[in-house]
């Protein structure tokens, strides 16, 4: 249970320190570029998903067949 | 969908077509805070809008000529609500969440609100203030970790007498110190930095 909280709290202080170590980086950046980096990440994310799909359902198509 | 459009084209757009018709507004949410914080995805484009009863058709009527489906009688009840309302895109998944400027603290964002320059279109981003306020009042994890960012990037140009009014106005002054107790572990309290975050 101690070890679970003690975990927990790394695992908190990690996501914090990278969140602060982004928002650092980023410190130079005017909000268009960061802006145009939000519309690539997520056209990224979109066609991953695209692209994953079909591998999805040819392993279920597998798996129930 | 004929064509696919992506989420910047659909910010494009809206802002296009609310400078066309001359509806007062400011882009909040996911966008906002990919503006002055850290990058993060979203679906939606979140809105805050000075939109009156007598502006509702021809602002539907706008929106639908350009590829857009909104109902009149949703405009309508969500203004008279004081709720939000939702744009959908024909051409991509992505959609518009609006809310009209209801009370002070929207009508403070738009107020406040920053001139924002996707390639030759002007679009208006709710400020970096605002943007902390808001997202402490919000609350969510999320909320809190946006507002985070958002602080740490701009660290040094924040405007912290408007920041810390708006914070007592939204009744969440004390969330403000917190997270700047939290976050001058980082940055030092003039942002010089104290603690190096991994990297």
């Amino acid at each position: 249970m101690r070890d679970l909280r003690r975990f927990r709290l790394k695992i908190q202080s990690e996501r914090e320190s990278d969140l602060v170590r982004n928002a650092v980086r980023l410190r130079d950046k005017r909000p268009e570029e960061t802006l145009k980096m939000m519309f690539e990440l997520i056209e990224f994310a979109v066609k991953l998903n695209e692209e994953a799909q079909p591998v999805a359902s040819e392993k279920n198509h597998r798996r129930c067949g | 969908m004929h064509r696919k459009r992506t989420i910047e084209d659909v910010a494009k757009e809206t802002a296009r077509i609310l400078k066309e018709i001359n509806i007062e507004y400011a882009i909040v949410g996911g966008i906002a805070v990919s503006s002055w914080g850290n990058v993060r995805t979203t679906v939606d484009i979140d809105l805050v809008i000075s939109l009156g009863d007598e502006d509702v058709e021809r602002f539907v009527g706008a929106f639908k000529g350009r590829g857009f489906s909104v109902s009149e009688e949703d405009v309508r009840s969500a203004l008279k609500e004081k709720t939000h309302f939702t744009i959908f895109d024909e051409y991509s998944p992505y959609h518009i969440d609006a809310k009209g400027a209801y009370q002070d603290r929207e009508l403070d964002t738009l107020k406040t609100k920053r001139s924002v320059h996707l390639d030759d279109v002007q679009c208006f981003v709710a400020s970096p203030e605002d943007v902390i306020a808001n997202k402490l009042l919000f609350g969510s994890e999320q909320d809190i970790r946006d507002a985070e960012g958002v602080y740490v990037r701009q660290m040094g140009k924040l405007n912290m007498n408007a920041l810390r009014n708006l914070c007592r106005k939204l009744g969440v002054l004390g969330q403000l110190s917190r997270l700047q107790k939290r976050m001058s572990i980082y940055t030092g309290k003039n942002g010089q930095g104290k603690k190096q975050a991994r990297s």
